[in-house]
């Protein structure tokens, strides 16, 4: 009656609340297969990592296995959480990743599920798969038997519940040179009318004053914390101030805007996306609440 | 004369600005701690969803154990019946010990420990008791921040202009025994 046992410490430890804070980050992740006491044999592990790979491909779906050498003290659980939150398990959004953690010295084992697979991959589901495939095989020695089987049963469980995901990484990485250039093209008709407008003076501080109010508008839409607040202004205003004396003392009076013309070279260039096929590509920085199940062996 | 118009204009502007961010800052920070309250309240309603299953399943098999029964049904009333957080973690919290007594008890009767069902049950309790913790601590994280937020110079200043008061850890009560969780976790 092991499992009973276990709640009941798990129990105990809640109300006494966590006192154990032992985590340490084992490193940072080369693969969906991190095994940091090297049980596994490359070829193992390059069969694994396929299998993961896959299944990202398929449905955006992220499994990692760890595999470490002990807990130091932690309890298995509060390591798990810790260290999904730290590498983001699975995509942002979908929160889609599950763990397989296993302590060697300790001699347990945790699966850790992502919010968005608990309803596929339950704490039931967890447990039978530690119980019937991971701890009858580690009781004989046969790692890597085990931990296949495992991987085998999750990929099967968790495939039907998020399907053909596409795989978006952050917002900034995917800004296209094309989007980028036409970014650059607004700035440079901006800054062009604005040198028409200041030339016309020879005051030089309304653009220091333009660039302090853009620098705020900036500051208060995209960074809204007191350091951009002073920073973002004084840069802006310091720029904005160079720019208008330029304009109106240094450079020669601009000429009329020419229409058309120009600009051939705007065509293509929005072809990049998608990345190189196959391979570990970081995770995405999904998140996990307890779910899951544990066991020894 | 103009130009100090100017610089006192630019100065309210900052000031305003550094008013407006802050208090965005304190309602995103609160909602924060509100709705991570919310994240424990979900996995506690879990728990109660589990439990009868649970007790309906050993009840036959620990007929002369009604007491355990009765604090566990006592306490599950007190919960639904609570209002206010406090009270809730405090309901919450007789529910765990009327529980973990009733682990305690369920030992003693081995017949339990080969039937399948019990054994699932067991499973899923496990990990919502998992989740509960998991889901507290992150409570009592962003209570932390929050509180840190506001006490810090010179957000304390205006924190009580807009009514921001500091908030209360999550704090389990077991028996006589209190010990306040206060997380002084500082390595992160």
């Amino acid at each position: 009656m092991s499992k009973l046992r276990f709640l009941f410490f798990t129990l105990v430890f809640i109300v006494l609340g966590y006192s154990a804070q032992a985590y340490y980050n084992p490193g940072e992740p080369t693969g969906f297969v991190n095994d940091y006491v090297n049980i596994l044999t490359a070829e193992q592990k390059t069969n694994l990592e396929n299998k993961l790979s896959q299944l990202e491909k398929d449905s955006s779906n992220q499994i990692s296995v760890v595999i470490i050498n002990s807990l130091e003290g932690d309890t298995i659980e509060n390591f798990a959480v810790k260290l999904f939150a730290d590498w983001g398990i699975g995509q942002s959004k979908e929160d889609n990743g599950a763990l397989l953690l296993i302590a060697m010295v300790d001699r347990q084992m945790r699966i850790e599920v992502g919010y968005g697979l608990e309803g596929a991959l339950t704490d039931a589901q967890s447990s039978w798969i530690i119980c019937d495939l991971l701890k009858p095989n580690f009781q004989d020695g046969n790692y890597y038997q085990g931990i296949d089987q495992a991987v085998d049963r999750m990929i099967a469980i968790t495939r039907g519940e998020y399907q053909g995901g596409a795989l978006e990484r952050g917002s900034w990485q995917s800004l296209d040179p094309g989007t980028i250039f036409w970014f650059i093209l607004i700035i440079f008709y901006l800054l062009a009318g604005l040198r028409r407008y200041f030339a016309k003076t020879k005051a030089w501080w309304p653009g220091g004053l333009i660039g302090l109010v853009i620098g705020l508008i900036i500051a208060l839409i995209f960074f809204p914390t007191i350091y951009y607040f002073i920073l973002l202004p004084i840069i802006l205003g310091v720029a904005g101030l160079i720019f208008d004396y330029l304009a109106s003392r240094v450079l020669p009076p601009p000429k009329s805007p020419r229409r058309g013309g120009g600009f051939w070279f705007l065509g293509g260039g929005s072809g990049l996306g998608g990345r190189g096929g196959g391979g570990f590509g970081g995770f995405g920085g999904g998140m996990s609440g307890g779910g899951g199940a544990s066991g020894r062996w | 004369m103009k130009k100090t118009i100017i610089i006192l204009v630019v100065i309210a502007v900052i000031i305003l600005g550094w008013l407006w961010t802050s208090y965005n800052r304190l309602v995103t920070a609160n909602e924060a701690v509100d709705g991570q309250w919310a994240q424990v309240e979900t996995q506690y309603q879990r728990r109660f969803d589990l439990i009868p299953n649970l007790v309906e399943s050993v009840k036959g098999i620990m007929a002369q154990e009604q007491q355990v029964f009765g604090d566990l049904a006592d306490a599950r009333t007190r919960y639904s019946g609570a209002q206010t957080v406090n009270e809730k973690a405090e309901a919450a919290t007789q529910v765990e010990s009327a529980l973990s007594r009733l682990l305690v008890i369920m030992e003693n009767y081995p017949e339990l420990r080969s039937s399948e069902t019990v054994q699932t049950l067991m499973s899923q309790l496990e990990g919502t008791e998992n989740r509960i913790s998991v889901e507290r601590n992150r409570f009592n994280e962003q209570v932390k921040a929050f509180n840190v937020m506001i006490k810090r110079v010179p957000m304390n200043l205006i924190a009580g202009w807009y009514g921001f008061t500091e908030k209360v850890y999550f704090q389990a009560v077991s028996g006589a025994e209190i010990v306040p969780q206060v997380n002084l976790d500082l390595t992160q």
